[in-house]
């Protein structure tokens, strides 16, 4: 039987595509600010967000969003004006989120499993309405992410030149940390609250051992990651496995194979130059 | 005609440390003023200050005759910051660091003026190179990016922190030459330095900064090189500035 034939697997692919491509989208942004990690800290806030909407009967991807953008907020206020370093404040988000995600679902009377489909993904129970809500805010974080490339690009390049030249830098430092936070939702079901950083960052560093610009890295990376996403979720079918950890071990795997392949190019390139160009003897 | 940089008793406080007190200067229109000092007199501290970047403690900041804080003509404001400032995290090239210049001229979502970045690098005689990741380049060849990037929106005010930190002879020689054609031009140049180097012939006045405040300020030729900086240098400021750029400078 055809993967396309069963309607959880159309649904699958489909938010497979929004993960894939919107993950890095963002991740670029991240990585480029020495925030690799905050895709991390703020799937631990979603966790909260889901409990919440576990313990008040509200759709869990919806209650979600708002507490991962709320703590978007946070911690870029922490880093503005606490004179609080970015890893100290990072640190604070994923303590106060796994212990707000375990304690409220604990409230909610739900147990650690309850959790499990949000922390590690269960991308086979993606609902129409989930779908509607993955791809409209997918497509938001799209528009916004390569619209904006020119601002965004410039604020994570040089904050202080950025500032001078009078771009509200402070506003799209927020607005970076708010399309992750919206984007680790739209991924949530996907790869899982724990993984999505991985899909954030990953083929990221792949483009990056083989692009010149900004602009090719951040086209390459979501090439990569969306083909990672789709090739998960088909190799999740076909062999039985999570979705979640088979699209970040692909995406992986993707990044090992592209690392290996350029040291061994550099190494040959190293070597036709000393051999053309030997040192002469004393 | 409003002085482009006027600032008005300024006292900086970074971490509870006092490091201006009560600065009082002007950088006039079409000068090239010279802030110079030793390490940790407050030359940074004082244009990122003068900018916006750092919010003083007491004292007043005016551009081009506007209160800082009600300034909104950031276009007219090219800022060069020292070299370290810029982070690269994903690969860049030159001409997308360069583009960042034009932003403030730029509403969203519209196309980048591809023309004028073409004419700022080739000012800094880096057209050749537009298409290169900047991790590849050299101190000196980074910076002229930097300074490309102040260019790009035809500045009136050129603000520059230290750009000739880490840079060879013969860059400094180039860079002085472009500020000297700048200057002629019409555009106006606030220059953190270390010493006059061969930026002297170009400069209208200097001010001089001793642990946080002005201990001189007024035309250059006044002004030896012991009179600035406090400890031994090992550069080539004492050779005069070259009239033209060795070839492959610039």
């Amino acid at each position: 039987m055809d993967i396309l034939d069963y309607p959880f697997m159309r649904m699958a692919l489909v938010a497979a595509v929004f993960t894939g491509l919107t993950a890095p989208a963002v991740g670029t942004y991240l990585v480029q600010r020495r925030l690799a990690l905050l895709g991390d800290g703020l799937g631990h806030v979603a966790l909260t967000g889901v409990a919440l909407g576990l313990l008040t009967n509200i759709a869990p991807l919806a209650t979600a969003v708002v507490v991962a953008v709320a703590g978007a907020l946070v911690i870029e206020l922490l880093r503005a004006y606490a004179k609080t370093s970015a890893d100290v404040a990072l640190a604070m988000l994923f303590y106060g989120g796994i212990a707000g995600g375990v304690f409220l679902a604990g409230l909610a009377g739900e147990s650690g499993a309850a959790l499990n489909t949000y922390l590690f993904g269960s991308i086979v129970t993606v609902s129409e309405a989930d779908l509607w809500l993955v791809g409209v805010l997918g497509a938001i974080v799209l528009t916004l992410c390569l619209g904006l490339r020119p601002q965004l690009f410039a604020v994570c390049q040089d904050e202080d030149h950025a500032r001078v030249s009078g771009l509200p830098v402070r506003l799209y430092g927020m607005l970076i940390a708010v399309l992750a936070a919206v984007t680790i939702t739209v991924a949530m079901r996907t790869v899982g609250l724990l993984l999505v950083s991985a899909l954030m960052v990953v083929p990221v560093a792949t483009a990056q051992q083989v692009t010149r610009s900004f602009r090719s890295t951040h086209h390459l990376a979501m090439l990569l990651g969306l083909l990672a996403a789709l090739a998960g979720v088909v190799t999740s079918f076909e062999a039985d496995t999570q979705p979640g950890p088979t699209i970040v071990l692909i995406a992986l795997t993707a990044f090992g194979l592209t690392a290996t392949v350029r040291a061994v190019v550099g190494m040959v390139r190293q070597r036709r130059s000393s051999a053309s160009h030997p040192v002469p003897s004393a | 005609m409003t002085d482009p940089i006027r600032v008005t008793g300024l006292d900086v406080h970074l971490d509870a440390r006092p490091v201006l007190r009560d600065v009082s200067m002007h950088v006039g229109a079409g000068e090239l003023v010279t802030i110079l000092g030793a390490n940790g007199s407050g030359k940074s501290t004082l244009v990122r200050t003068a900018v916006g970047l750092i919010t003083p403690t007491r004292g007043e900041v005016t551009l081009f005759g506007t209160p800082i804080d009600a300034f909104r003509e950031w276009h007219k404001i090219g800022y060069v910051p020292q070299r370290s400032a810029s982070v690269p995290g994903v690969p860049a090239t030159i001409d997308e660091v360069v583009s960042a210049g034009l932003l403030s001229q730029r509403r969203l979502f519209r196309r980048i003026d591809r023309t004028a970045v073409g004419e700022a690098l080739e000012r800094v005689g880096l057209a050749h190179l537009h298409a290169r990741p900047v991790a590849q380049l050299s101190g000196g060849q980074h910076q002229r990016v930097l300074i490309a990037r102040a260019l790009v929106s035809h500045a009136e005010l050129l603000v520059m922190d230290e750009p000739t930190a880490g840079v060879d002879h013969e860059n400094t020689v180039a860079l002085a030459e472009l500020l000297g054609s700048l200057v002629a031009d019409g555009t106006t140049v606030a220059l953190v330095a270390h010493d006059l180097g061969p930026v002297r012939p170009f400069v209208s006045r200097a001010v001089v900064l001793s642990d946080g405040r002005v201990t001189y300020d007024g035309p250059c030729e006044q002004l030896s090189e012991d009179d600035h900086h406090d400890h031994p240098h090992h550069d080539d400021d004492a050779q005069p500035a070259q009239a033209v750029p060795p070839e492959g400078v610039w």
